[in-house]
């Protein structure tokens, strides 16, 4: 029924790309703008590997129009390392050992993200229960957690310094 | 110098963590070519029917619809599939390997026909336009049905066409019946675990092309980078005419180990010479790819009045579903260790495993293992139970223990750590405060399990590993080794051993790996082998280039070789380390010299024959890893609902080189093996009922219980530094010891997973009444 | 299920007057999308292959929320995130914020709108539940004007409501219960992030030692929420209210179903846990009440 132009933001930048309304915001990170680090894995809002950022807040990208998500800020996990610094969190997953095959690692890290911005000083279970819709059959889910913590304290002491 | 390790033992980060943490790493889905198609499978409506015909003239008429394929067009339909191993083991041990329907479809989604167009939408709607006429068939969906006489025939491929039943197995030791006629007590149960899906985050996929030089090259992850050669016979093609660079999986559990997109890929991409991709969809990975093998297993256990275990006798049904695929191997490690961890005179075990139109079985982290080790662990129970022993008490009196021989008369060469484990493991748990009878209202239960898995394929697939080392003149080195990696850190852990034995940071060490045609072959990523055997290639590798520069470099420093150690960079002087070269200029001068500076080594498995499967004797693997779980679950009483509230693991590893790479593998196969208590794929008559993750449900973070690791380090593995392996041992053990913890709280003890709140309520009424 | 959606016309309406005049003309393979949380997914199963879509994105005030002394009032594009951020704390809708804090992902609950779960018309919606019990009533509006529905009266089956093809729903209105009140809700999952086995939400008020109003509402046993109706009676005439009479009730409550058995649970443990809930639900709504 014909394409649609639209304007997107991604990570700080304006894509003015054409598309068919009936595509998914994942498929357009993935396909028209080369994004892929947005993984896709049930397609249903199970798995939460698609999970971005929308105006902030963590948002199923799989489940989301891609015309719904203009005059929004997206961002991917693209967009989180700041001139060639990693962000804190990516940082820690590195270091906590809490990436196995990494295919939730993008999902889980964007979650991870929208919490630490909203509460800086996460319990255990909060971190818990923020994570509880991005599935890892890899981890246990132990280091993620721990790998969380330990990057609020980071982001805390950045803060401080 | 075994005390003076610098990377060895570490929570190195892997060598790939940092470009999964960006987003960069690109796995199967995240590549596409110019020209590119996409590849679709139709899929059978019914589990059980004859194909009389198929029209594809339709879907070929759709313009923009590339390729139509059904099995008339593929060169060899029917293949044996083969798992890399150096010996044709035969036997009915090799499965047959259909890549698409003719005859009788078997199972439920069995792809029928291919079709490459030029987008998705196109190629599903290709699919539908294809005409199958179907003569539906009753089918037989349970194993033991299917083993009775004039069952319905699963197979119409000769070989197998007469029977359903694809193997039997039996060990014989001592006199069982003599020890039930003198036994104090006996204990007969019987136990039923269900399918289980591998619910990686990532499904099966790939593309595939033909290159410049007319190679049919693919990137497709997989466990097994040897399939390349059954995929170049099912195209009729050379074995060096087939190539896979393969990638990093999002997660494999055995469910990539054999083959998924690759034949469809390659017979797509030769047929219309364009690139093609073809992903499945969560849906297609529920219903089609290979599951757990469900079993029956019945269990007669005879015991002295103060709890030594005098004969175990048990019968083992296996589902192996629509095609052999792997489960005479599974059906060896359900078989051999049905009696469980434990020393016992008399065994005697019968196996059988049958054809059915179900999905089919293969391999699933645990490989046969966590099936029996699930039975055997209840049944421990049962019997501790009835003699009013602790679950404790009954295992520490009748677990294997050095220079003890296992059922088949075999005695384990590493070290056996069970008694310090299932202590080490109750005792955490006792740790962490007395067992209160209620919390927030729930029933308070704990419980334990203990178990042994191999590490190392079955010693008579005749296994062997190799590994590449160039020594770059900038003191860098490139590591080649074939060795696919499925997020445990497969290849990562051969660059660790390499910096620690030249004595550079791991990061100097950068790794290609997973080419069928330019990386040494590792062998598979399965059968927890990678460590032990790709690790010992590394370490024999290593060790031959090690050598040639300490001689030199002790001809520089002018000292004997054993003076000499590589440490920080440098060789140096053991005695005064500031007597010192680079090791950038050690291999300068050696390349000076003209001395290689690469190798490529390889290491060799023990060898043995195929055991008689009549009356297995001897070794069937190189060792084992022992695990022990104590958990502490919460029971609602009203509901039935329980949870796993605390899980104290503790594994004898032998070594841990990467510590967060062992500590990730038992936490989370602890996890994985967590959900085999709950997960349900929901079959009926060969339909999967669970059809996406809102229906298979597996483990969130909030359902994951508190776990707290136990790493024991004894050294006496047979991996490099005595390392033993972890990835399916890990998967062992929770789940019967959560059954246990039930009981404990309730008591009642259920013997078919998946537990349900539902079933579980039921239990605790029948016994209140 | 297929990778991609059937193409359809996508419209942004910036009225509801418009909006309603968009599905009228093109009914009825127009549909009403929200966040599409829950419509991409059904038409990627191809259970729904709408033409048009219409989009309630750029209609102001949809995501008003009014909270005050007669009512909780919330137009249908407000998240179930900013509900529960709303309600966190506070008793007065304690069976609402359960259901929405029960309910799924934080990824979900960000986008997703109350709204569309109700219009999804599944029996086992928490929310459906919890508003049941609290007397919600549903503004709709169509193209020939506005009109008010009790919820109980919106449902007539498993994915059908009294909605016209014209029609949207475009806030939710919920009466504040008054002194003396109390209301809570519980669920059975398999697992944190699931569709509910069975739930039950409780609303009552108390006259001294005689229970003077009670709502009582199931779901997942039927075709739609349902109330359990006798149960409510026998409250109301019980005297005094009492942990005897709740016991009783649950009891009645749990005859007055005849759930079914499918993938998530069966239908005699759902029969069961009616009566175990509606008497954990009570139980606590009367505490509340008290408190």
């Amino acid at each position: 029924m014909g394409e649609q132009r639209i304007t997107l933001n991604v990570n700080g930048r304006d894509y003015d790309i054409s598309i068919e309304p009936d595509m998914v915001l994942a498929d357009v990170l993935r396909e028209k703008l080369d994004l892929t680090g947005t993984k896709v894995s049930c397609r249903e809002g199970e798995c939460g590997a698609c999970t971005i950022l929308m105006d902030g807040k963590a948002c199923l990208s799989c489940l989301t129009l891609a015309v719904q998500a203009q005059g929004k800020k997206i961002v991917t996990i693209e967009g989180l390392a700041e001139k060639g610094q990693l962000h804190p969190i990516q940082k820690a997953f590195i270091n906590h050992g809490a990436i196995q095959c990494g295919y939730c690692t993008p999902g889980m890290i964007m979650s991870a993200k929208a919490l630490l911005d909203e509460n800086p000083n996460p319990t255990p279970d909060e971190v818990k229960t923020a994570l509880s819709g991005n599935l890892c059959r890899c981890t246990g889910y132990v280091k993620i957690v721990d790998a969380v913590m330990a990057a609020a304290d980071d982001m805390k002491r950045g803060e401080n310094k | 110098m075994s005390a003076m390790f610098k990377l060895v033992g570490k929570p190195a980060p892997r060598h790939d963590a940092w470009a999964k943490a960006k987003g960069d790493q690109l796995y199967s889905d995240d590549f596409t070519m110019p020209g590119m198609l996409y590849g679709k499978a139709l899929r059978s409506k019914y589990p059980a029917a004859i194909i009389k015909s198929i029209d594809t003239s339709k879907a070929k008429a759709l313009p923009g619809v590339h390729a139509v394929l059904t099995a008339k067009d593929v060169p060899m339909n029917v293949e044996i599939s083969k798992f890399g191993q150096m010996k044709d083991v035969g036997g009915g041990f090799e499965g047959l390997y259909k890549v698409l329907a003719d005859g009788k479809v078997r199972f439920k989604g069995e792809a029928i026909a291919l079709v490459a167009a030029e987008t998705e939408e196109l190629a599903e709607e290709a699919c539908r336009l294809i005409e199958v006429d179907y003569e539906v068939q009753p089918g037989v969906f349970d194993p033991e049905e299917a083993l009775k006489p004039g069952a319905y025939i699963v197979s119409s491929d000769e070989g197998e066409n007469e029977s359903n039943l694809i193997m039997e197995s039996h060990i014989n030791k001592g006199d069982v019946e003599k020890a039930f006629a003198e036994a104090d007590v006996i204990v007969e149960n019987e136990y039923r675990v269900p399918p289980v899906d591998h619910a990686y985050l990532e499904t099966e996929g790939g593309v595939a092309w033909v290159d410049d030089n007319g190679v049919i090259t693919m990137r497709v992850g997989t466990q097994v980078l040897e399939h390349y050669r059954t995929i170049a016979k099912v195209m009729g093609l050379p074995q060096n005419k087939v190539r896979n660079m393969s990638v990093p999986m999002g997660g494999g559990f055995g469910g990539k180990e054999d083959i998924t997109v690759e034949t469809f890929l390659c017979l797509l991409a030769n047929a219309t010479k364009r690139p093609v991709k073809m992903v499945w969809s969560r849906e297609e990975s529920l219903e089609v790819h290979s599951k757990r093998h469900p079993e029956i297993l019945r269990y007669k256990t005879a015991a002295t009045k103060d709890g030594k275990i005098t004969a175990q006798k048990v019968e083992i049904i296996m589902d192996g579903g629509g095609y052999k695929l792997l489960t005479g191997w599974v059906q060896m490690y359900s078989t051999v260790n049905a009696p469980g961890c434990y020393n016992i005179p008399n065994v005697k075990v019968d196996s059988y495993s049958a054809l059915t139109n179900n999905t089919p079985s293969s391999a699933n982290r645990g490989f046969g293992c966590c099936q029996a080790n699930f039975a055997s662990e209840l049944q421990m129970d049962e019997l501790a139970a009835k003699l009013g022993m602790s679950p404790l008490e009954i295992r520490l009196k009748n677990c294997l223990r050095n220079g003890d021989e296992i059922c088949t008369g075999f005695i384990p060469q590493g070290h056996i750590a069970l008694e310090e484990i299932a202590k080490k493991a109750w005792e955490g748990l006792e740790a962490t405060g007395p067992k209160p009878d209620y919390v927030d209202g729930k029933k308070i239960g704990r419980g334990l399990a203990i178990g042994m898995m191999s590490y190392g394929r079955l010693t008579f697939m005749h296994d062997s590993s190799r590994v590449g080392l160039r020594i770059e003149l900038d003191g860098s080195v490139t590591l080649r080794a074939g060795v696919p990696d499925l997020g445990g850190g497969q290849a990562s852990v051969l660059c660790q051993i390499v910096a620690e034995e030249l004595g550079i940071p791991m990061e100097k060490v950068h790794p290609y790996i997973m080419d069928t045609h330019l990386t040494p072959l590792c062998g598979t990523t399965t059968a927890t082998r990678q460590l032990y055997m790709s690790g010992n290639a590394a370490l024999v590798t290593v060790k031959v280039l090690k050598e040639r520069i300490i001689k030199k470099a002790a001809e520089m420093l002018d000292a004997k070789p054993e003076e000499v150690q590589l440490i920080n960079e440098k060789a140096c002087l053991i005695n005064n380390p500031l007597k010192s070269v680079p090791f950038v200029q050690v291999v300068g001068a050696l390349s000076n010299d003209g001395v290689e500076l690469f190798h490529e080594g390889q290491f060799n498995a023990p060898f043995t024959d195929v055991p008689n499967l009549h009356d297995m004797k001897g070794r069937i693997w190189p060792d084992f890893t022992y695990s022990a779980h104590a958990v502490e679950v919460a029971v609602d009483e009203e509901t039935g609902k329980f949870e796993v509230r605390k899980v104290v693991l503790c594994y004898d590893v032998g070594k841990a080189i990467n510590k967060n790479s062992c500590e990730g593998q038992l936490e989370g196969g602890c996890v994985y093996n967590q959900g085999y208590v709950t997960e349900n794929m929901g079959w009926e008559n060969g339909i999967t009922k669970a059809r996406s993750f809102a229906e298979y449900l597996i483990p969130t973070a909030v359902d994951a219980p508190e776990i707290e690791t136990i790493m024991v380090e004894s050294g006496g593995g047979l991996g490099p530094y005595g390392a033993k392996g972890v990835g399916e041992p890990a998967d062992n053990s929770i789940a019967p010891a959560i059954v246990n913890a039930i009981y404990d709280a309730v008591g009642v003890r259920l013997k078919e997973m998946p537990v349900t709140p539902e079933k579980l309520l039921k239990a605790i009424q029948e016994k209140n009444k | 299920m297929a990778y991609s959606l059937k193409s359809f016309e996508y419209f942004e309406p910036s009225t509801i007057e418009e909006a309603t005049r968009l599905l009228s003309t093109y009914q009825p393979k127009a549909k009403v999308i929200a966040a599409g949380v829950d419509l991409i997914s059904r038409m990627r199963h191809r259970k729904i292959e709408p033409q048009y879509v219409v989009s309630l994105m750029n209609i102001p005030g949809l995501t008003d929320i009014e909270n005050d002394e007669e009512s909780l009032r919330f137009g249908s594009m407000t998240t179930l995130m900013s509900l529960e951020l709303l309600l966190k704390g506070d008793k007065t809708y304690a069976a609402l914020y359960e259901a929405i804090h029960n309910l799924s992902s934080v990824q979900v609950k960000n986008t997703a709108t109350l709204v569309g779960n109700l219009c999804v018309a599944t029996p086992a919606s928490d929310m459906s539940s919890a508003l049941c019990a609290l007397n919600a009533k549903l503004k709709i509006a169509g193209t020939s004007g506005e009109r008010i529905v009790p919820i109980d009266e919106f449902y007539l089956d498993v994915g059908k409501t009294v909605l016209q093809p014209d029609e949207i729903v475009t806030q939710v209105i919920v009466p504040r219960p008054g002194s003396h009140s109390g209301n809570a809700f519980y669920n059975l999952l398999r697992v944190k992030c699931d569709v509910a086995k069975v739930n039950v939400s409780v609303s009552l008020t108390l006259d001294n030692d005689r229970c003077q109003e009670v709502r009582i509402a199931l779901g997942a046993v039927a075709p739609t929420i349902v109330r359990a109706k006798q149960a409510e009676e026998k409250l109301l005439k019980s005297n005094p209210f009492d942990e005897k009479a709740i016991v009783e009730a649950a009891q009645t409550a749990s005859t007055e179903v005849k759930p079914i058995t499918d993938i998530r649970s069966t239908a005699e443990y759902r029969q069961e846990m009616v009566k175990v809930l509606v008497k954990r639900a009570l139980e606590k709504a009367w505490t509340r009440a008290r408190e």
